[in-house]
């Protein structure tokens, strides 16, 4: 009995201890590892998804560049497949430009391949507007305006075959 | 001062919800201003009948271990809130899963419109439920435009919450600050809830979704306590928003029903059985109607039939292994899960069954039934889900783990004492003046 009473609280501090040293060093390993410094501004995180459009405010540049269009409209987003930053840029394209429609083009490297497209049932909808994304729109887009250093946005008007805009 | 700490968690559901449900018929100035004299009503109606001797100022002697426990809740606040705001962004599901329908609802004057249920946004999880971004919403609403960075403070916000229902909880069940303080001091030793994907400085819902189980929790253990129907109707009220935040809310919510199951058919108290079970249960059914009329299709589950379990039940190694290589993973956990086990055998085997049986019940059954949710994942390879996701699923019932494991080790200590409820007390008081008077 007087072991049991000596020993209960020698296996509370045990734990105790243990506990305080193994996550005490964890924690402070991770938060020296973590090298990441975030200024603290409203679009600091969406900033950091759109980060390689290239310029120093990508998410006013983006809603700037979506103004012109009407609530209704159909934008269609061409990007690289093999960027691996086409579909997080891809997908906050689509929250910024709500209510607008967004389908997207993620173009084959290969030439001639399809790609793979994002929301299709839109292929046979009017395209108001192109987006590309790491590609410079082709000789056949007119009035393509360079709105940040890997973005694009050219006026459009008709039912176009989506990979006809890929390189 | 546990109802007051609960008001934080309270509060943040009811603007949640009420944003959800009155936004199908009104928005803008009217929704905000509604759900603030809602707010201020409840509020008022509270205070009016809360007991009077609760609200006087009591005096009482500050200890060194008041002062201990204030710098640490303090000094945590701090630094969850430094690591919130400057140290992580809103990563992944912070963005393009919850703060993505912050936008939207923000957009549409502070309610997400029917039309984003059907207009093909299935790549923020149109069928997570919408506790988090409906709170981000509103604070853009008040703040009048879109801030990322304002929004971070939801984390240690509800981070201060737990704190108090912590120390709140573990004092009522062990009549001890030190065990309260122990309870705060683990807590802020926990890598996986203070910093990395799930924890309160990413933005994501399974923080906020602990932090409301373990509301759920604190009460439930009140009805065992007492069995008084103002801690059944506070059970009842913070485990409405469990399926309100997460889907795996509902795993959250069967353990809250589990728990206080055998107290009520005891008691027969059926009273009490409606008012913890129905919220919930109605959130839970309700949520789940609306998205079965948009005709949403999630694509990480497939349908929970018995044909479905049956034919992944060859994936039992591959969970087994998983579980356990991440319950013993301490760069996440310390030595929380192997301490619980310990916790849960000191406790049931030395106190009464109203101070272990929801500590059990809540800390270490998810760890059972977490993992089978992935027999029901319809990745391929399943295996790539159970790593990106078991973690977090885990972080839900780690504040009721370390309520779990302070508790044992305040008893295993001398620490205050489990063996006697308040009413208790009150009793041994009386027979300890019969004795010296005869």
């Amino acid at each position: 009995m007087r072991i049991k009473t000596a020993l209960a609280p020698a296996l509370g501090l045990v734990l105790i201890v243990t506990f305080a040293w193994v996550g005490g060093a964890a924690l402070i390993s991770a938060v020296k590892d973590d090298r990441a410094e975030f200024r603290l501004y409203p679009e600091v995180s969406s900033d950091s998804f759109l980060s390689h459009i290239g310029g120093p405010h990508p998410t006013k540049t983006v809603n700037e560049m979506l103004e012109p269009w009407g609530r209704d409209r159909v934008l269609l987003v061409v990007a690289p497949a093999t960027s691996p930053f086409s579909r997080a840029i891809y997908y906050e394209l689509m929250i910024l430009a709500y209510p607008r429609r967004i389908p997207a083009i993620m173009c084959d490297p290969h030439p001639g391949g399809t790609g793979s497209a994002y929301h299709p049932e839109l292929a046979s909808t009017n395209i108001d507007g192109l987006i590309f994304f790491g590609i410079v729109p082709g000789s056949g887009v007119t009035g393509a305006r360079q709105v940040a250093p890997e973005l694009y946005v050219a006026p459009y008007k008709g039912v176009p075959t989506w990979n006809s805009f890929c390189p | 001062m546990r109802i007051c700490w609960s008001s934080l968690v309270i509060g943040a559901g009811t603007i949640s919800l009420l944003s959800f449900c009155l936004g199908f018929v009104i928005q803008g100035i009217l929704l905000k201003g509604m759900i603030t004299a809602v707010c201020i009503a409840l509020f008022v109606f509270g205070f009016g009948r809360s007991p009077k001797y609760d609200c006087r100022a009591e005096r009482f002697k500050v200890k060194v271990v008041h002062v201990l426990l204030a710098m640490l809740v303090i000094s945590q606040l701090s630094f969850v809130t430094w690591l919130s705001l400057h140290k992580w962004n809103l990563s992944w599901d912070g963005l393009i899963v919850w703060e993505a329908k912050a936008t939207i609802a923000f957009r549409h004057a502070g309610a997400l419109p029917l039309q984003y249920f059907t207009g093909g946004y299935e790549v923020s999880h149109v069928a997570y439920p919408l506790f988090l971004p409906l709170l981000e919403a509103w604070i853009y609403e008040w703040l009048g435009h879109i801030d990322q960075g304002m929004i971070k403070l939801v984390g240690p916000y509800l981070y201060l919450a737990a704190l108090l229902l912590l120390i709140g909880s573990a004092r009522r069940a062990t009549n001890s600050v030190w065990v309260a303080t122990l309870a705060v001091f683990l807590f802020g030793l926990l890598p996986i809830c203070t910093l990395g994907y799930g924890s309160v400085s990413s933005g994501y819902a399974d923080f906020p979704l602990a932090v409301v189980w373990l509301c759920a929790l604190v009460h439930s253990m009140e009805y065992w306590r007492t069995g008084e129907l103002a801690a059944a109707r506070l059970t009842g009220v913070s485990a409405m928003f469990l399926p309100f935040v997460k889907n795996d809310g509902v795993i959250a919510l069967f353990c809250i029903i589990l728990t206080v199951l055998p107290k009520v058919i005891q008691e027969r108290n059926w009273k009490a059985a409606a008012w913890m079970m129905t919220p919930g249960l109605g959130v839970l059914f309700g949520w789940h109607l609306l998205i079965k009329l948009s005709h949403v299709k999630e694509g990480d589950l497939v349908p929970f039939t018995l044909g479905n379990l049956l034919a992944h039940l060859d994936r039992t190694g591959t969970l087994v292994r998983s579980t356990i290589q991440e319950l013993l993973t301490w760069n996440h956990w310390s030595i929380l899960w192997p301490a619980a086990i310990v916790a849960a055998i000191v406790l049931v085997s030395h106190t009464r069954i109203a101070t272990w049986y929801p500590l059990v019940v809540n800390a270490l059954l998810p760890v059972l039934l977490y993992p089978c949710v992935f027999f029901f994942s319809a990745w391929v390879p399943f295996q790539a889900h159970v790593g990106l996701a078991l973690p977090r699923l885990f972080i839900h019932s780690a504040p009721a783990a370390i309520l779990l494991v302070s508790v044992a080790c305040g008893s295993l200590m001398g620490m205050g004492d489990t063996s006697t409820s308040p009413n208790d007390s009150g009793a041994k008081i009386a027979e300890s003046k019969a004795r010296s008077n005869s």
